[in-house]
């Protein structure tokens, strides 16, 4: 009998220990409050005494060892413990979005939300407690592979890191081409813009940004292989279809890159986008053909030092933390025109516009991620830049530059299938 | 609700199992309804309604049955004919138009039409209700409440077993929920999540990746690996569910029968049938096989009715050609083995290696019927088969990946499991009576649960690449 009472006693100790914030509030110096410590303590035992009175005595009554009573007792408890506490943050840093919001049966409206079953499920699944636990404990199984996969991340040789999203594995091995309709469709679109431009005498520039897995394939898992080579890629189609049937500027930066490989790395480990080096080249190779159609009015700017930081990418952020690779070294580049770099204040996917006083055309950019580390370079050679973080282009907003360019990492060309040409009226 | 869903296992079930154990014995039937419909009504709330329709349909039909004596089989063809109706019109209605179409060259637009989840379970299980009354094997239930449980009770609802009116007609009107049931239906439980979760998943990433090529991209041995590993899936994910609703069940007081009885250690079509879905072959076997005439009516009768079997049983699973042509795949071979008479066959021939020969014919009867069974259409399961017999000729300049893309080495572990699993090695694991070894399985079972746990929550892991905020 007696055993009871020191198992309270201890249950009691472990309660007070959990709950310590309530009695004793630590706002610089500890104060010590008596009546919920009391209240604490005698509640507390009086409620564990009940407790393992009850698991006492529910072993003599159904005469069931005390293996199965544990066993059960700790399934039970565990069915609740992930509805215990319920994350309120707006986003999640881990998962990079917006975490769902909690939708009521009856909207407000008085309509009835007839979703109401999916919505809960959404938000439960973002907000339950533990999730990160779970997800730590479930990448477990994965770290004795060689080159694993999660979701969205495909780990390659030496540590390397890809995207897998996006199809970026049939992108790779150039086994999805476009067909017929959807050359028609993209060209359909980039043409309606050159010849918009063309009318109102702006230039128009089509560039696209290689992926990771086609710079740097040697690190890829060598079990995926390449159905075509990369000079019949789907970039390459597409191409090749602009240049014979259009007289768009076309940009693809997979020889350049590849050509300036050899001297340093151009790419994240960590990271799928190009480094500050990386960009650099592909920054250079975008000024040369535009300065061509300008008479060399642009001034280009040139590498003066790289120093090197440490940097961990966003497919590292994507990752549990048991799979997370060593951060690694990025170059920064201190370039001759320092002086007129303008300073980033937005964040990433907003409009940015920069502005250098003594160049004198405007710049505007649809783009995507690839084209962050382009922002410092190209920002020093026009007079205004403006950088939008879509394909999609604006009239009234081409109307006010003089060099438009739509930059796209060809693991996502297909989205240009989506868009409709431009009216011109 | 599906039962691999975080709401489900930490939010539904605590919250039901809180409920229905302090709760008296008298409430525990309304308890159990009202989460069934909650539990039904989750996904897809306005197909309650037809759920609701068949409850009052097979209540009144019964009803109907036992008072007018004299007109019950019109009653009952009536019952049924509604019954079938629904289902009818919401599994096979399209199939159905695109036949039209293709034989008589209509151009009848498909409608749009989802299918309710479930509706092929449910349905049966009223069927069985209103034939068993009418067949007076039961007393009719006076009690629409109980029906309703009997229809729409959620452990069994959306993927079986599919419960006999006869076998449960009791349990509804009295059972007793005591330690040793809860106990042992947690164990069931989380093994079938278990199951669920670790084996058929992983299966399934491999057969995937497989399945979603052109049969001319990958070689013979990967042909093989996929269609090995969709066999497991298909078992492990399909036996895993009846583990849950059976564990579920007896947590609730129930005693289902058993679903599943190691069909993979078969040795013929006919005994896999015997251990394969064993409450789908059974209702077929008391609902159609036996009323058609059985084995009765003489021997070519006899494979007739087979037959028409095998050919609804292929239809239940899906409304597609690849469904046909897999249910007759297997009344092919169980008509074969009618008419060799395999029972003698096999008391005659027991040598060890008649037995090894007899087992490798039904594995690879049922695996290449479980490619029929994955394939998206009739023309791709051919180019699969032919493809796992050597006889399509491979591009090998096409062969996208080798083979460690498909499979790693936690893969080839969990293959492992799952071959170890599908023989009755740990048959009766839960029955050892010696301390050290159930506290030591209780142990195993609580890591498996976290295991499984942390497999449903990666799946609610979603991270984005680009700012979504």
């Amino acid at each position: 009998m007696k055993k009871r009472y020191y198992l309270s006693f201890i249950v009691t100790i472990v309660l007070l220990l959990l709950t310590h914030k309530i009695w004793i509030v630590t706002s610089n110096k500890l104060v010590f409050n008596l009546y919920p410590f009391l209240i604490i303590l005698i509640c507390g035992y009086l409620l564990s005494l009940k407790l393992t009175s009850y698991l006492a005595d529910f072993k003599n009554i159904q005469k069931q060892s005390r293996i199965e009573i544990i066993f059960l007792t700790v399934f039970f408890v565990m069915l609740f413990i992930p509805m215990s506490h319920i994350n309120q943050n707006a986003v999640s840093k881990k998962e990079n979005r917006k975490l769902a919001q909690y939708k009521s049966l009856i909207k407000n409206s008085g309509e009835l939300n007839y979703n109401f079953g999916k919505d809960f499920d959404n938000w439960f699944n973002d907000r339950f407690y533990l999730k990160n636990l779970l997800y730590e404990i479930n990448s477990l199984t994965t770290i004795c592979n060689k080159n694993w996969q999660t979701t969205r991340v495909l780990k390659g040789d030496e540590n390397w890191l890809f995207y897998k999203g996006e199809n970026s594995i049939e992108n790779y091995q150039n086994s999805n081409m476009f067909s017929e309709n959807e050359l028609v469709q993209i060209t359909n679109y980039l043409t309606s813009i050159n010849n918009y431009c063309k009318k109102r005498n702006k230039k128009f520039y089509f560039v696209i940004a290689p992926d990771k897995n086609k710079i740097y394939g040697e690190y890829y898992p060598q079990s995926i292989k390449k159905v075509n080579p990369d000079t019949d890629s789907r970039a390459n189609q597409l191409k090749n279809h602009l240049q014979n049937n259009t007289d768009i500027n076309v940009l693809y930066l997979y020889d350049t890159i590849t050509e300036h490989k050899k001297e340093n790395l151009l790419y994240y480990k960590t990271d799928t986008h190009w480094n500050h080096l990386g960009a650099y080249y592909g920054y250079s190779e975008i000024i040369n053909t535009i300065n061509k159609d300008f008479n060399n009015k642009l001034t280009t700017d040139k590498i003066e030092s790289i120093s090197y930081q440490e940097f961990s990418g966003d497919l590292n952020k994507m990752l549990p933390k048991i799979l997370k690779t060593k951060k690694e070294q990025e170059p920064i580049i201190k370039t001759q025109n320092e002086n007129n770099y303008c300073k980033q204040t937005a964040t990433v996917r907003d409009i940015q516009s920069c502005s250098n006083k003594e160049s004198q055309y405007n710049l505007l950019m649809y783009r995507d991620s690839f084209t962050v580390n382009l922002i410092p370079y190209l920002s020093k050679d026009f007079k205004n830049s403006k950088y939008i973080w879509k394909y999609d282009v604006d009239k009234d907003e081409i109307n006010n530059n003089d060099i438009i360019i739509l930059e796209t990492v060809e693991r996502l060309l297909p989205k240009l299938t989506e868009i409709s040409a431009l009216e011109d009226i | 609700m599906l039962f691999s869903s975080m709401t489900f296992v930490f939010m539904f079930l605590p919250i039901v199992l809180l409920l229905y154990l302090v709760s008296k014995k008298e409430l525990h039937n309304p308890i159990l309804l009202i989460a069934s419909i909650i539990f039904y009504a989750w996904g897809e709330p306005k197909y309650l309604a037809i759920m609701l329709l068949t409850i009052l349909i097979n209540y009144f039909g019964a009803i109907a049955i036992d008072k007018f004596q004299h007109k019950k089989k019109l009653i009952l063809y009536l019952t049924i004919t509604a019954n079938l109706g629904f289902l009818i019109y919401f599994k096979y209605f399209n199939f159905l138009i695109e036949n039209f179409n293709g034989i008589f060259h209509a151009h009848i637009h498909p409608l749009n039409i989802i299918m309710p989840i479930g509706i092929s379970f449910y349905t049966f299980q009223a069927l069985s209700y209103v034939v068993d009354v009418y067949r007076k094997e039961c007393n009719v239930q006076k009690d629409i409440y109980k029906l309703a449980l009997y229809i729409c009770l959620f452990p069994q609802l959306i993927a079986g077993p599919i419960v006999k009116y006869h076998d449960v007609a009791e349990q509804i009107d009295s059972r007793e929920v005591n330690f040793e049931k809860v106990n042992l239906g947690v164990k069931r439980f989380i093994i079938g999540l278990a199951k669920k979760m670790l084996i058929a998943n992983t299966m399934g990433a491999i057969a995937d990746k497989i399945f979603i090529q052109d049969p001319h991209t990958f070689s013979h041995f990967t042909a093989w690996l996929g269609a090995l590993s969709y066999s497991f899936q298909l078992y492990f994910d399909f036996s895993g569910y009846s583990d849950m609703a059976i564990g579920l069940g007896l947590i609730f007081g129930f005693r289902f029968l058993e679903n599943f009885n190691y069909p993979y250690i078969s040795k013929s079509i006919t005994e896999f049938w015997r251990r394969w879905h064993i409450s789908l072959s059974t209702w077929f076997k008391q609902y159609v096989y036996i009323p058609l005439g059985g084995n009765r009516t003489g021997k070519i009768k006899t494979l007739r009715n087979l037959g028409i079997v095998f050919l609804l049983t292929g239809i239940w699973h899906g409304a597609a050609w690849n469904f046909v042509v897999w249910g007759l795949w297997h009344g092919l071979f169980i008509i074969a083995e009618k008419i060799i008479n395999i029972k003698e066959f096999e008391q005659k021939y027991t040598k060890w290696w008649i037995k090894t020969l007899q087992h490798l014919y039904c594995i690879l009867i049922f695996i290449i019927g479980w490619v029929m069974f994955r394939a998206d259409n009739m023309t791709y399961a051919w180019q699969y088969l032919m493809n796992m017999f050597g006889l399509l000729n491979i591009h090998t300049n096409k062969i996208m990946y080798e083979l460690p893309y498909y499979i790693d080495t936690t893969q080839v572990i969990i293959l492992i499991t799952a071959i170890l699993c599908s023989v009755p090695l740990f048959k009766n694991i839960l029955d050892i009576k010696n301390k050290f070894a159930r506290a030591m399985i209780n142990l195993w079972l609580l890591i498996l649960f976290v295991l499984s746990a942390s497999a449903i929550a990666a799946n609610t892991y979603n991270p984005f690449i680009y700012f979504r905020f």
